[in-house]
């Protein structure tokens, strides 16, 4: 039974193209997936209520499209953000090259809010590949297998809460 | 048993013999009936053929004159075309006569139906003559506004079906008033935030944007430092009610938000709130309509207008 509060908090998906922003989300708000890959265009909303503790935490999800250097333009969608989540392609290094630059950008606009780094498509790499991997994250995830997905969020949730 | 088998032998061999004959006979009569088909066949493409040249030669003169005639009568459209549109260009009064039957009809069907909606409002107002609603009419009377003004005015105004306050930069709603609840509330407000960001982005003005307008309905947005507020508005919203409307906003606004951190607001119950002050906007849009009337009637006659006042 929840008898605490509700909270709104808005969290951003940053990273670059074709990284798996809106699959994430799509997985972790439907609990769905699709192969067929769509351009987000401009930013995509999608809102998920999570229970933490005795709270109810409303979750405004933006999913920024494009890449960060690219869209220093549009920061706007960045401002107010209570949580970040930055996606890279775990079976592209180019996804990952400019991560530490973008996140140290986004954090000057954003400063004092957590920053989750997420390795998506762990399911196109076997265990071997993956042990190999030279950068550092948070979490791998797959969209696809739907693994680690909800985990993210939450984490994340918890973060903004503390 | 030799003899038996002797003569078995016989007979076989007089079956062999009738069957080779009537194998024989069988073939040369399939042998006349393939030669019958194949010159019925040659025939009757013969006749069809003469047949052809035949219908041709009667259907020829006949087609000849049919497509004549339908050149002409083409060449008789294409004129009439022409001449109706001259003819409604000399003749405007008389076309105007000529479609009023039709026309008329419609535009009295549409001032008919409008009107019959005006005045079941009116008659739902009157209706609610004792009601708190009708107390505000008489005290606003005192004031020089008659009633049936008001009524009119209640009646044909715009209403509001949706009003959000909303965190200027996060898009997180923090109030909601609605007529029907049908919406996300919630996703609304985020993606109002992100059109709103996306046109201070692309346009790097530092003007905001302060309507959008789709279909019968408008939206008005009023922009402050922490929030901004969203009136869905649909009827008729002239200029004049978009700028009551702002004003509308911006006093909810220094009432109830801009003096208030994010802790007090929340403790309120804001949602309350906007729905009173969204109920009490018809009154103080009428005042505020009557008081710019009377500004501008000052203004023209450079002098006080005593007939505004009843007493």
């Amino acid at each position: 039974m929840i008898t605490g509060k509700t909270l709104s908090k808005k969290v951003i998906l940053i990273g670059n193209f074709g990284v798996g922003k809106t699959s994430l989300t799509r997985q972790f708000v439907y609990q769905k997936f699709s192969d067929e890959y769509l351009t987000t265009l401009g930013v995509k909303i999608d809102k998920k209520v999570v229970e933490i503790g005795n709270d109810l935490v409303n979750l405004m999800i933006w999913d920024i499209a494009g890449e960060v250097s690219q869209t220093r333009v549009n920061t706007s969608y960045y401002l107010g953000s209570n949580g970040i989540i930055y996606v890279f392609d775990v079976s592209r290094p180019s996804t990952y090259e400019q991560m530490e630059i973008d996140i140290e950008y986004v954090q000057k606009l954003l400063p004092n809010v957590p920053v989750l780094r997420v390795a998506n498509k762990a399911d196109l790499l076997t265990e071997e590949q993956i042990a190999n991997i030279s950068v550092s994250y948070d979490f791998l995830c797959s969209a696809k297998t739907s693994h680690n997905v909800e985990e993210t969020f939450l984490k994340l949730t918890q973060a903004m809460l503390s | 048993m030799a003899e038996n088998t002797k003569h078995t032998e016989d007979a076989f061999s007089k079956v062999n013999v009738f069957f080779d004959m009537f194998e024989e006979v069988l073939h040369k009569q399939n042998q006349q009936i393939e030669q019958r088909i194949t010159q019925e066949i040659r025939n009757i493409k013969e006749a069809l053929s003469q047949e052809e040249i035949k219908i041709q030669e009667k259907l020829n003169p006949v087609l000849e004159e049919k497509v004549e005639r339908v050149k002409e009568e083409l060449g008789k459209i294409n004129n009439i075309s022409a001449v109706i549109k001259k003819e409604i260009r000399e003749s405007q009064p008389e076309m105007i006569d000529a479609l009023y039957p039709i026309m008329g009809k419609l535009v009295q069907k549409f001032i008919k139906v409008e009107l019959e909606r005006l005045n079941e409002n009116i008659n739902k107002q009157l209706d609610n003559s004792f009601s708190w609603g009708a107390i505000r009419r008489e005290l606003l009377g005192l004031l020089g506004i008659k009633q049936e003004d008001v009524l009119l005015a209640q009646a044909s105004q715009a209403t509001i079906n949706e009003f959000f306050v909303i965190y200027q930069n996060s898009g997180i709603l923090q109030a909601h008033y609605t007529k029907e609840d049908v919406i996300d509330d919630d996703m609304v407000a985020g993606m109002l935030t992100a059109i709103k960001s996306f046109i201070n982005d692309a346009f790097r003005n530092s003007a905001d944007l302060e309507t959008i307008e789709y279909g019968n309905s408008k939206i008005l947005i009023f922009s402050a430092v922490r929030f901004y507020l969203v009136a869905v508005v649909s009827g008729v919203v002239d200029k004049g009610f978009q700028e009551r409307m702002q004003s509308y906003m911006q006093l909810f606004y220094e009432t109830h938000l801009s003096n208030f951190s994010d802790e007090e607001i929340t403790e309120k119950d804001l949602n309350k709130i906007l729905k009173k002050h969204i109920e009490d906007f018809p009154n103080y849009n009428l005042i505020a309509q009557k008081l710019n009337d009377y500004r501008q009637n000052i203004k023209q006659k450079g002098n006080f207008n005593w007939k505004f006042w009843r007493w």
